[in-house]
C-alpha cells in the first residue's frame, strides 16, 4: 500500500524549563512505521520513549520535524482537527491501564465509538462485546467498573477500546509495566494475534519477552533513536490451534460488523463514496490476513 | 445526540460517585435558593396586603393635612365640603393612650363614618355620638380578657384619671397599613365627639378624609384643593401607595441584597465542587482527550455536572422556599410582634420558577470557569500528572 502508517521525520523536542535550562528529549527522531508492522522501542528511563510516542500520537508536538499518520501531516494541525486524528486513526494503551473509572469495562470501550458518531448504540454494544471477546476479557464482569476488576483485565479493556474505531496504529506505553508475570504474558500474547490479525503495533516497553516477539525493535538513549540489528529470533508465538481458531472467528465477525456499519453510513450518505471504497478495500486486506 | 446524553450520563455517574460532597453542594444551592423564594413569596404577600389595605382605606378617597403637620382646624372641614365634587369631608382625629394600662392607639371618627375605618367582627357600632362606646381589636381584647359589654378604662395624656368605656364591638385586627402608621398597639375607636375629649383636640382634626362624588373626578378635586388651600397636603390613594411603595422596595432591595449574598455563596459552592471533580480527574481528563473527546464535549461534561447540581439544588431550594414562606407568613409573623401581622400566601408558579432559574444561572455561571480550564487542559499534561 502507498503511504506508511506513521512516518516521523527528524523529530526533535525540546523542553525549556528556565531561562538557560533546556532539555532535549527526543533529537532529529526519524522512524517510519509500515502497516501490519510490530515493532518496539527499549531504551533506559529518561531516553525520551513516552515523549515520541505521545508526539506519535498527536497528544504533544515536535519542536522541530514532521509527523506524517497515514501520509497526512499532522505537524500544522489545529486542537480540534487532532482530536478527530486521535479518534479515527489512533488507539493508546498506558501502563496504568487509564479506564474511565466511572465507565464499565463494556461502556469503556464503546466510548471511542460512541465519541465518533458513526456507530448507534446497539452497534457500539455489540463491537465492544466482540472486540472484548477477542482480547480474552471475561463475558461475566462486561459491567464492572474498572475498580473491580484485576490489572490484566483492566489492561485489556483497554486494548479494546483502542481497537474500538479501527485506528492506523495502537500506541502502547509500557503496556505490561504494571502487571504480574501471567497477565504480561496474557497481554503479549493478546497484542501478538492482534498483529497477526493486521493491526499496526508499537510499544515502548522495558520487557524483553514483549520485545522479543515484535518484527523490530528501535533502541532509544538520549534522545536519539537506533535501530537494533536484524534478529534471527523472530519467533512464532506458540498457540493451541483451536483457541487461534476461535480468535481468527471473532476477528472476522469484527469485520462482518464493520463491513456492516460501512454500508449504513454510506447508505445513509454519512461518508463518501471515495472513503466507502478504501474502507472496503481495507476490511478486504484484513480479511486476507486474518484467514491467512 | 447519544454522544451528548452518553456524556451527561458520565458527569450524573461522577456526581452520584461522590454523594457527600454533591448532597451537601446540593444543600448549599437549596438553602440559597430556598431562602430567596421564601423572601420573595414574604414581599409578594406584602405588596398585595399593602395594596388592599391602602384601597379598603382610601378607595377613591383622598387625605388632606396640613404641611406643618399641625392640627386642621375643623372649620376647614365645612370649606372643604363646599369645594364641587366633594361628598363628605371627614375630620380624624388620632392619638395614643392607654388601654387598662396597655399601649393603646386612640382612633376618633364622626361615628357614621367608623365602619370605613373598621370592621366589626362582633358585637354593635357605636350608638350616639355622646356615648361612651368604644370598639377594641378582637385579638387584644381576647388577650386582655375583655369581652362585648365590659367597661375598659382609656387614659390619656390630657385625662390622666382615665374614663371609662364600654366595649360595644370587637373590629378585625389592623392591617398592615395600620399597624405601620400606629406601631404596636391595638387601635381604640371611638366616636369623634369623645376622641376631642380625651385627646385634647377640640375644634380641630389630625387628617380630613375627602370623599368624592364621582371617583373618575379625585385629580380635580385635588386640584382644587390645592389651588385653593396651598398650606394643605393632599394625598391620593396613588400617593399613598407611592409612598408605600418606596417603603417596600427598600425592604425588596434588603431581601435582593440577602439573595444576593446567599446566591454567591451557592455559586462559590458549585464553582468548589466542580473545581474539585476536575482537579480528581485531571487524569481522566487527558484519557478522555487520547481517546478523542473534544474540548467543547470536556467543557460540556463538567457544565453538566454543574447545571445538575444547580437543577436539584434549585428544585429542592424552590419547594423548601415555598414551605418556608408559608410557615413564615402563617406562622412566624403573626406572632413575633405584638401586633398581628397577617399576609395572604400566594401561589404562584413565579417563585418557584424564579428560584428554578436562579439556581440553574448561578451554578452554569460558576461551573463555566473551571469547566473551560478543564477543557483546555493538555492531554499530554494530563497525562503525566500524578
Ligand atoms: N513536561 C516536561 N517538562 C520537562 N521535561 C520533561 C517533560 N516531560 C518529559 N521531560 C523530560 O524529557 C526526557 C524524556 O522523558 P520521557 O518521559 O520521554 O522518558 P522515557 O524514556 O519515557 O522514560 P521512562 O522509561 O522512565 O518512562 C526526560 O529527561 C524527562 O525528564
Ligand atoms: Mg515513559
Amino acid at each position: 500500500m502507498s503511504s506508511p502508517a506513521l512516518e516521523c521525520i527528524n523529530v526533535s523536542k525540546t523542553y525549556f524549563l528556565g531561562k538557560d535550562i533546556e532539555v532535549k528529549a527526543l533529537r532529529n527522531v526519524s522512524l517510519r512505521v509500515e502497516r501490519g508492522d510490530f515493532i518496539s522501542i527499549i531504551g533506559p528511563s529518561g531516553s525520551g520513549k513516552s515523549t515520541l510516542l505521545h508526539i506519535a500520537g498527536t497528544l504533544d508536538r515536535p519542536t522541530s520535524g514532521r509527523v506524517l499518520i497515514d501520509g497526512v501531516d499532522v505537524t500544522e494541525l489545529s486542537e480540534s482537527e487532532l482530536t478527530a486524528f486521535r479518534k479515527n486513526k489512533i488507539g493508546f494503551v498506558f501502563q496504568f491501564f487509564n479506564l474511565i473509572t466511572n465507565l464499565s469495562a463494556i461502556e469503556n470501550v464503546m466510548l471511542p465509538m460512541l465519541l465518533s458518531r458513526r456507530y448507534m448504540l446497539k452497534e457500539a454494544r455489540l463491537k465492544a462485546l466482540h472486540l472484548l471477546r477477542l482480547v480474552g476479557f471475561p463475558e461475566d464482569r462486561l459491567r464492572n467498573p474498572p475498580n473491580r476488576l484485576s490489572g490484566g483485565q483492566q489492561q485489556k479493556v483497554a486494548i479494546a477500546r483502542a481497537l474500538a474505531n479501527n485506528p492506523t496504529y495502537i500506541l502502547a506505553d509500557e503496556p505490561t509495566g504494571n502487571l504480574d508475570v501471567s497477565s504480561s504474558a496474557e497481554i503479549i500474547a493478546t497484542l501478538k494475534l492482534l498483529n497477526n490479525f493486521g493491526n499496526t503495533i508499537i510499544i515502548v516497553t522495558h520487557n524483553v519477552e514483549l520485545a522479543r516477539i515484535t518484527n523490530k525493535i528501535f533502541f532509544m538513549r538520549d534522545g536519539q533513536i537506533y535501530e537494533e540489528a536484524p534478529r534471527s529470533f523472530l519467533e512464532r508465538m506458540p498457540m493451541d490451534e483451536a483457541a487461534l481458531e476461535s480468535k481468527r472467528r471473532i476477528q472476522l465477525d469484527i469485520l462482518r460488523l464493520e463491513r456492516e456499519n460501512i454500508e449504513r453510513l454510506f447508505k445513509s450518505r454519512m461518508i463518501s463514496s471515495e472513503s466507502y471504497e478504501r474502507a472496503l478495500k481495507n476490511l478486504e486486506d484484513k480479511e486476507l490476513r486474518v484467514k491467512h | 445526540m447519544i454522544t451528548l446524553l452518553y456524556l451527561a450520563r458520565y458527569a450524573l455517574r461522577d456526581l452520584w460517585g461522590k454523594k457527600v460532597r454533591t448532597g451537601l453542594t446540593i444543600l448549599g444551592i437549596a438553602i440559597g435558593i430556598a431562602s430567596l423564594v421564601s423572601l420573595f413569596i414574604v414581599s409578594l404577600g406584602l405588596r398585595t396586603r399593602v395594596g388592599e389595605s391602602i384601597n379598603t382605606l382610601l378607595g377613591s378617597s383622598v387625605i388632606v393635612r396640613m404641611r406643618n403637620s399641625e392640627p386642621i382646624s375643623i372649620y376647614v372641614v365645612h370649606l372643604l365640603n363646599n369645594i364641587p365634587g366633594v361628598k363628605r369631608a371627614v375630620p380624624v382625629i388620632v392619638g395614643s393612650g392607654l388601654v387598662e394600662s396597655n399601649n393603646a392607639f386612640i382612633l376618633a371618627v364622626p361615628i357614621d363614618e367608623i365602619q370605613s375605618f373598621q370592621t366589626i367582627l362582633n358585637g354593635s357600632s357605636i350608638s350616639s355620638p355622646n356615648a361612651l362606646e368604644c370598639l377594641m381589636p378582637k385579638d387584644s381584647a381576647v388577650r386582655m380578657g375583655i369581652s362585648i359589654g365590659s367597661t375598659v378604662r382609656l387614659v390619656t395624656p390630657y385625662v390622666q384619671e382615665g374614663v371609662s368605656f364600654k366595649v360595644v364591638g370587637l373590629s378585625e385586627v389592623g392591617g398592615l397599613l395600620q399597624a405601620a402608621l400606629t406601631g404596636p398597639a391595638s387601635v381604640v375607636a371611638v366616636s369623634l365627639e369623645q376622641g376631642e375629649k380625651l385627646l385634647n383636640k377640640r375644634g380641630v382634626a389630625d387628617m380630613i378624609l375627602i370623599r368624592v362624588n364621582d371617583p373618575s373626578n379625585v385629580s380635580l378635586v385635588v386640584n382644587a384643593i390645592r389651588i385653593t388651600y396651598p398650606s394643605l397636603a393632599v394625598s391620593t390613594e396613588e400617593d399613598v401607595l407611592n409612598q408605600a411603595q418606596s417603603i417596600l422596595n427598600t425592604i425588596d432591595a434588603v431581601i435582593f441584597t440577602i439573595s444576593a449574598i446567599s446566591i454567591v455563596v451557592a455559586g462559590v459552592g458549585t464553582m468548589n465542587s466542580v473545581t474539585m471533580s476536575i482537579r480528581e480527574k485531571i487524569r481522566e481528563i487527558g484519557v478522555l482527550k487520547s481517546i478523542g473527546t473534544s474540548p467543547a464535549q470536556i467543557l460540556y461534561i463538567f457544565l453538566m455536572e454543574g447545571l445538575i447540581l444547580g437543577l436539584l439544588g434549585g428544585f429542592t431550594g424552590s419547594v423548601l422556599g415555598i414551605g418556608l414562606g408559608y410557615v413564615v407568613i402563617k406562622q412566624v409573623l403573626p406572632r413575633m410582634f405584638r401586633f398581628e401581622i397577617n399576609l395572604p400566601f400566594i401561589l404562584s408558579p413565579e417563585p418557584f420558577v424564579n428560584g428554578l432559574i436562579i439556581a440553574i444561572a448561578a451554578s452554569f455561571l460558576s461551573s463555566l470557569l473551571p469547566s473551560l480550564n478543564a477543557s483546555r487542559i493538555r492531554p499530554v499534561e494530563a497525562l503525566r500528572y500524578e
